[in-house]
């Protein structure tokens, strides 16, 4: 049985022809794509259906977010958004709450709402637009319920008394520690990682976390994706990971496939040494099903957290001269890294500030004149700070990009105030060049880092527009196409998953997601505003509700 | 002087930093083949190094190797609040952890991290300096930054005075076998530079080799105590004496001789005490109760203890 999808356009993301207007697929994979006419030799062979649903629509690839922590996500989807911008998800929008009382009735609504005995978690609060909230507050809200109300850069909780008894947290136990306010339930940075080890008996038992994978499946197509890679497995607990991502994600109605990139320190520590660790990894696709898999990847780190300003940075540094951190000790990073490229491994390596990123590069220099590899994938994950020298490198050696655009999007302006000054604040996410070197590029999301809107993070490339309004750096903005090919075609690359999906050809995997326009007809600017009507995964539709 | 009586309980932490291959581990074993009934957490990055005598080892799980003389290595594995957490769950069978930070940790943001975790407190921070590395590891393009952040560091200028105790500091030269003495003067003239509040590295016998050692007596004794009597005799216990814990089965009017049921976790920090009773676990059902203190102190201690 042939399936037809007949669209006002299709935009296949290929060179040798990149519009058509009918596509032919059978048992998931693209038969053919060109115009009805075209497609004949094939209906002439077999039964036909022909969808007729999207005539006024277009089609593209199906979407590609080649970095996210399902997870991380898992974690924080379950608790209830009440934030001071705005956040789309397919269950509800969550409105943007700016003012003190507003936040409050919202507290006291989610409270009402929340059954008799369960526990109730907020995400979102910010302090400049909510006030100050603490124990005291949230008693009187929530009386006997066990409440934590957590802090939108995730550094910083608010327990409330029954929560703290729940948790059997004492006061004698926190009292006079810094970073710990007992009178106030407020733990935060070091103080936070306390509450949290207690908190974990909730928020990584498998029903919160089955609750919130179920909720990161919507969220995934409600982004219009139908491939993500999953970039550091066991970042949490690898076999709790695999497990839940393997049972929950991997079932009829996912839209979409995961990869799984191995955490490569988790892998030695699980196997007792680096060696150990690659053997292990080696092993992985023997466990590979269809939606989830592992393949010759793994993921490396050098610095530490962007959001964080752990970022290490080269000459001239912070502002306040403060610095960053390394999360795998540079000598260590070298002998790991040759581990894998020995094994012939295609390296994906977290790096945020240019020494992090000189680092990955120096190393794979190395590497390069020890064993020579074409092809090898060696890609920068992240890329927050980096200086034009760094690309013309990164070009030389055969590296890829996966660059989380919304941090200049969000940071660009605190960053700048406070941060690296001006000038290297607006430069981050330097892709412009990455598009005049011809450098492979991807973007990601990192959700829950940031939303997993790949249109919305082709929008940021394109437009580079702060979340102050602010056009910064527009000589690092990427073309239209080369935005759409980072969310598609070049994300598939950069994942290895090019032979399958990323575009629509013959032979392909039948992935694509279902728009109310052209993206090339309403511009880079207007891709945010963009609607997903569906998404279509291995030739089965999934139309995306309350659009 | 102290806000809450929770220190009693907290584990002493001694950290020790130094980039990789400084000899850390090397220093961990010392003090572990060194421990005199000190039951230590370990707490390393890779207890592949760590020389572990497979006939000592009592139970092993991924993170942790339990030994038969009281002392557990768990390893960090990247997640210190993890380690931590499972480390504060035996803590009333612990006297001392040992904290190898890793090669390039910033140590001010470990120490702030020890210190605001309740069940610890940062008792000691050694760093370990390879003579015939340190200087080139201070002009390294990615580590140079950190190395010298941790040198002034290890050299505070005041006080530390958030803290309720003191913090012991000190640094130790390793792989000085390896250069000539004139090249070791180098070494030193060159580290106090980044020392220019402190007058002089070696002015302490106990910090020269950077080793805070510590002098340890087990006391033992069958039978029930006299609370009032054993109250007493804590009142007696000497300002050398910087931490003594233990089980004691005591009895008094409330509550006479009734078994384990009788059994108290003493926790003894500098002069202040605190006696809970403490039913669950670890008991010894067979016998005569058997009551069990370590002292800990950094100087030599008296036979008057053993005789009480």
């Amino acid at each position: 049985m042939i399936t037809i999808f007949i669209a006002k356009k299709i935009i296949t993301m290929t060179e040798a022809q990149p519009e058509a207007t009918a596509v032919a697929v059978r048992d998931g994979i693209i038969l053919e794509v060109g115009s009805l006419d075209s497609l004949k030799p094939w209906l002439e062979h077999d039964e036909y259906e022909i969808v007729e649903d999207y005539t006024e629509q277009v089609l593209m690839p199906g979407l590609i977010d080649p970095h996210l922590h399902p997870i991380m996500a898992a974690v924080l989807l379950p608790m209830q958004f009440i934030t001071a911008l705005e956040w789309k998800f397919p269950w509800e929008i969550v409105p943007a709450t700016t003012t003190r009382e507003a936040y409050l009735s919202k507290l006291k609504t989610g409270h009402e709402q929340t059954p008799k005995g369960e526990p109730f978690f907020t995400w979102g609060y910010h302090r400049n637009w909510h006030g100050e909230v603490n124990r005291i507050v949230m008693d009187e809200i929530f009386g006997q319920r066990p409440a934590v109300v957590w802090q939108r850069s995730f550094h910083e909780l608010y327990l409330n008394t029954a929560m703290m008894e729940h948790l059997g947290i004492e006061e004698e136990q926190v009292k006079g520690r810094p970073q710990i306010d007992y009178e106030k339930g407020h733990f935060y940075e070091n103080g936070l990682s306390f509450a949290i080890g207690r908190l974990n008996k909730i928020i990584m038992s498998q029903a919160w976390l089955g609750k919130g994978l179920e909720r990161l499946k919507k969220v995934v197509h409600y982004g219009g994706q139908t491939t993500v890679g999953d970039m550091a497995v066991g970042l949490f607990d690898f076999n709790l990971e695999w497990e839940a991502v393997e049972n929950i994600i991997d079932q009829p109605d996912s839209p979409f496939r995961v990869l799984g990139v191995p955490h490569a320190r988790v892998m030695s520590h699980i196997n007792g040494g680096h060696k150990q660790g690659v053997e292990f990894a080696q092993t992985l696709p023997e466990r590979n099903t269809n939606k989830f898999r592992f393949s010759n990847k793994i993921k490396l780190f050098t610095d530490g957290a962007f959001f964080s300003q752990l970022a290490m940075l080269k000459e001239p540094g912070y502002v306040d001269g403060h610095i960053g951190e390394w999360l795998t000790v540079p000598e260590e990073y070298e002998v790991i890294a040759r581990l894998y490229w020995q094994a012939g491994f295609e390296i994906h390596v977290h790096c945020t500030g240019d020494l992090g990123l000189e680092l990955a590069i120096d190393t794979l220099e190395k590497l390069q004149s020890e064993q020579p590899r074409f092809n090898h994938n060696y890609t920068i994950e992240h890329f927050g700070f980096s200086t034009p020298e760094q690309i013309h490198r990164i070009k030389r050696l055969g590296a890829n990009v996966s660059a989380n655009v919304y941090y200049l999007h969000e940071l660009s302006d605190s960053y700048g105030h406070h941060g690296v000054g001006f000038e290297r604040a607006s430069e981050m996410a330097r892709i412009g060049q990455c598009e005049r070197e011809d450098v492979l590029l991807s973007l990601h999301s990192d959700f829950p880092m940031a939303p997993a809107l790949p249109l919305n993070s082709a929008w940021v490339a394109f437009t580079r527009e702060n979340c102050e309004g602010n056009i910064v750096c527009p000589n690092e903005r990427v073309s239209l196409d080369k935005a759409l090919r980072a969310i598609t075609i070049d994300a598939a690359r950069i994942l290895g998953l090019d032979d399958e999906t990323g575009s629509i050809r013959a032979g392909k995997k039948a992935d694509f997601v279902v728009l109310d326009q052209s993206p090339y007809d309403v511009g880079g600017a207007g891709l945010k505003d963009l609607e997903i009507m569906a998404t279509v995964f291995e030739g089965e539709v999934f139309p995306i509700s309350g659009t | 002087m102290f806000e809450s009586r929770a220190f009693l309980s907290d584990l002493p932490v001694t950290l020790v930093t130094g980039y990789l291959g400084s000899g850390k581990t090397t220093y961990i074993n010392e003090r572990l083949s060194d421990a005199h009934g000190v039951r230590y957490a370990v707490m390393v990055n890779d207890f592949g190094e760590l020389n572990i005598d497979a006939e000592l080892i009592a139970a092993s799980t991924e993170r942790t190797i339990s030994l038969t003389n009281g002392c557990v290595c768990c390893s960090l594995a990247d997640d210190m609040d993890a380690a931590m957490e499972q480390v504060q769950q035996l803590a009333h069978e612990l006297d001392w952890v040992l904290f190898e930070a890793s090669g390039v940790a910033d140590p001010e943001r470990i120490k702030t991290k020890i210190e605001a975790r309740p069940g610890f407190a940062l008792r000691e921070f050694l760093t370990i300096i390879d003579v015939t590395r340190i200087k080139s590891l201070a002009q390294d393009k990615y580590i140079g930054q950190h190395i010298k952040r941790q040198l002034q560091l290890t050299h505070p200028s005041t006080p530390d005075s958030t803290n309720v105790q003191d913090i012991e500091y000190g640094t130790r030269l390793s792989k000085t076998d390896l250069l000539s003495a004139a090249a070791i003067a180098d070494v030193q003239s060159w580290l106090a530079h980044f020392n220019s509040n402190n007058e002089s590295d070696c002015d302490d016998a106990r910090k020269s080799d950077g080793m805070p050692r510590f002098f340890t007596r087990t006391v033992e004794k069958t039978g029930f105590l006299n609370r009032k009597i054993f109250e007493h005799w804590l009142s007696t216990v000497g300002p050398e004496i910087i931490r003594m814990k233990g089980f004691v089965y005591l009895t008094d009017d409330n509550m006479p001789d009734r078994g384990a049921t009788n059994r108290y976790l003493l926790q003894w920090v500098s002069g202040q005490w605190s006696l809970e009773l403490f039913n669950s676990g670890g008991s010894e059902t067979d016998g005569p109760p058997r009551s069990r203190l370590i002292l800990i102190s950094h100087m030599p201690i008296g036979e008057q203890y053993a005789e009480h």
